[in-house]
């Protein structure tokens, strides 16, 4: 049974310094699928995904990534296995082009031997990127800078690829095209994807399975279509 | 003054430049990639003219003009000293450089810097070496000669050696950092250390090795000093390579190898013509710190600075 989820965490406690923000959250992310970790801001979300990366530590819990116990492991091991992180604000290198990027992103040593395949893959998703390849990543427009930060992580041939946020301050139009690329990467390329969202239209429309994360705890869960007849869902979230 | 000696103080000025340019690149870099203000660099440059002498005089005659090469490698194994004794477990995890961070690695610095001071100190109070030495008894020539005349002007060919080797590390420190994943690693971690962990380098391995580069700049920077000025070594060098190197580091724009090396020859030039002009060495030094002032005024973030 637990061959079929990419990602299993369990009991997950972290916080910053004496502060603890996540008490104790258990999800699973299923292979081939893409789960959405919802909720509002200060949730505890981008931690969430900064725990289960390494990038600090857990306090108490597990992270289970393709059935081996990672919890403790720094997180450019985990990268190294397949964990990939789009970060929340895309953490891009302002100073180095978007052909540096790429570069650096398809060097590591899973992706090495086939960095011209993914470059190609890269470049079909996103021509733009083709174009800008020796523009500075600092002088992009702000939905170029998210394709590059998603062409950034599809270059570590990730196994399961995480978004905090991907839509974050992007216009309407965007955003689609964003959430169409997420759903294609599923689709066509069979990646696992746990998508962090504040954005519960966008992420309800393409993701399989849902938690509702608040004060640090998931209160909610379920396959997308039950979780979009929920009251609580419909009142809190979608302002029906 | 006429116009001829003023050709000859420029071009003396170029060639002393190009020496203090790469005398101060190693500095720009682990500054401006780690965020450490290394107060050991001036004394590390010194160790380097040391070594290239004690190459040469007190070990195995090594031929001066090797000197810088033999130095560099050195220089990696005592960067490897340096940053395991005095970076690691300040800067090594440290995501950004808080004040406390960077207080102490102040500290840390200054202190293996004056453990090199000292050990030099010792060294010569001991009479292993000798101080206000050089590569006496040795000089390149070509030809027979050892000068060449430019524009009227003559110049010891050790000296066009030194900046040829100084073009070759500013040249080749560049393309490092540039076309190799080493060096676009180490550049993104200046930018942002956590998206490099994050796509799979270990920024503590990308510090160890910006470390050993700078060390080794360090070192192999007072070498070629040392073939520049010929003799007249001695531990208190650094209270004149440090502070220009800082001056020229910040002149360039922190962390560009490149931007140091042209602030190296821009001070250079500007004491050669004050020099011309006043007679004074000492108005010249001022003057540096007068033309960073005004730099800083117009471009805050150093001539290739971001
Ligand atoms: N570096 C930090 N130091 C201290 N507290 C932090 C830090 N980062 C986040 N927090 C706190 O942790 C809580 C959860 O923040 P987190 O960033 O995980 O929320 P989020 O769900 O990602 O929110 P958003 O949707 O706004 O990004 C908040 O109360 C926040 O103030
Ligand atoms: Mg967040």
């Amino acid at each position: 049974m637990s061959e079929s989820y990419m990602l299993v965490v369990e009991e997950l406690e972290s916080g910053y310094g004496e502060t603890q923000v996540l008490f104790g959250v258990n999800l699973k992310v299923r292979k081939g699928q893409i789960t959405a970790l919802l909720g509002s801001n200060g949730a505890g979300k981008t931690t969430t995904l900064w725990t289960i990366t390494g990038v600090i530590p857990a306090w108490r819990g597990r992270v289970v990534f393709k059935g081996d116990d990672v919890t403790r492991l720094p997180p450019h091991v985990k990268t190294r296995m397949g964990m990939i992180l789009v970060p929340e604000g895309r953490r891009l290198w302002p100073q180095l082009t978007v052909q540096e990027h790429l570069e650096i992103a398809g060097s590591i040593p899973r992706s090495k031997n086939r960095k011209d395949e993914l470059l190609e893959i890269v470049y079909q998703l996103f021509p733009r990127l083709k174009e800008r390849r020796d523009q500075k990543a600092g002088t992009l427009s702000g939905g170029e800078q998210q394709m590059l930060a998603i062409a950034r992580g599809i270059m570590m041939s990730p196994e399961l690829l995480m978004f905090d946020e991907p839509s974050l301050g992007l216009a309407p139009k965007l955003v689609q095209d964003i959430a169409k690329t997420i759903a294609q990467l599923r689709d066509e390329h069979g990646l696992t994807v746990l998508l962090v969202e504040q954005n519960i239209h966008m992420s309800l429309q393409i993701a399989d399975y849902g938690y509702i994360m608040e004060n640090g705890r998931i209160v909610l869960e379920g396959p997308v279509h039950e979780l979009e007849e929920n009251p609580m869902v419909k009142k809190a979230y979608l302002g029906l | 003054m006429d116009a001829a000696s003023l050709v000859t103080n420029i071009l003396n000025g170029l060639i002393t430049g190009a020496i203090l340019g790469a005398v101060a690149s190693g500095l720009t870099l682990i500054w401006g990639v780690m965020k450490v203000v290394n107060l050991a660099h001036g004394h590390l440059a010194v160790l380097g003219a040391f070594l290239a002498v004690i190459l040469y005089k007190y070990t195995i005659g090594l031929n001066p003009l090797l000197a810088p090469f033999a130095v560099f490698i050195i220089g990696v194994v005592i960067g490897a000293i340096f940053y395991y004794t005095s970076l690691h477990i300040i800067v090594g995890k440290a995501e950004t450089m808080t004040l406390k961070v960077e207080m102490n690695s102040l500290l840390s610095t200054f202190g293996f810097g004056i453990a090199i001071y000292g050990l030099l100190s010792y060294a010569i109070g001991r009479g292993w070496i000798a101080q206000y030495e050089g590569f006496t008894g040795w000089a390149l020539k070509v030809g027979g000669k050892t000068y060449t005349t430019i524009l009227g002007t003559n110049i010891i060919y050790a000296k066009l050696y030194a900046v040829a080797i100084a073009v070759l590390l500013i040249v080749a420190v560049e393309m490092f950092l540039r076309k190799t994943i080493w060096g676009l690693t180490i550049r993104a971690v200046a930018q942002d250390s956590r998206a490099v962990a994050l796509t799979g380098y270990n920024p503590v391995t990308v510090k160890l090795v910006t470390t050993l580069l700078s060390t080794a700049m360090a070192l192999m920077g007072g070498a070629l000093y040392a073939i520049f000025v010929g003799s007249g070594i001695n531990p208190d060098l650094e209270h004149v390579l440090a502070p220009l190197s800082f001056v020229i580091v910040v002149l360039g724009g922190l962390g560009s190898v490149l931007g140091t090396f042209i602030g190296g020859l821009i001070i250079g030039v500007t004491n050669g013509i004050v020099y011309a002009l006043t007679g004074e060495t000492a108005i010249g030094l001022a003057t540096s710190f007068v033309i960073l002032i005004l730099l800083l005024l117009w471009k805050p973030t150093g001539l290739f600075g971001r």
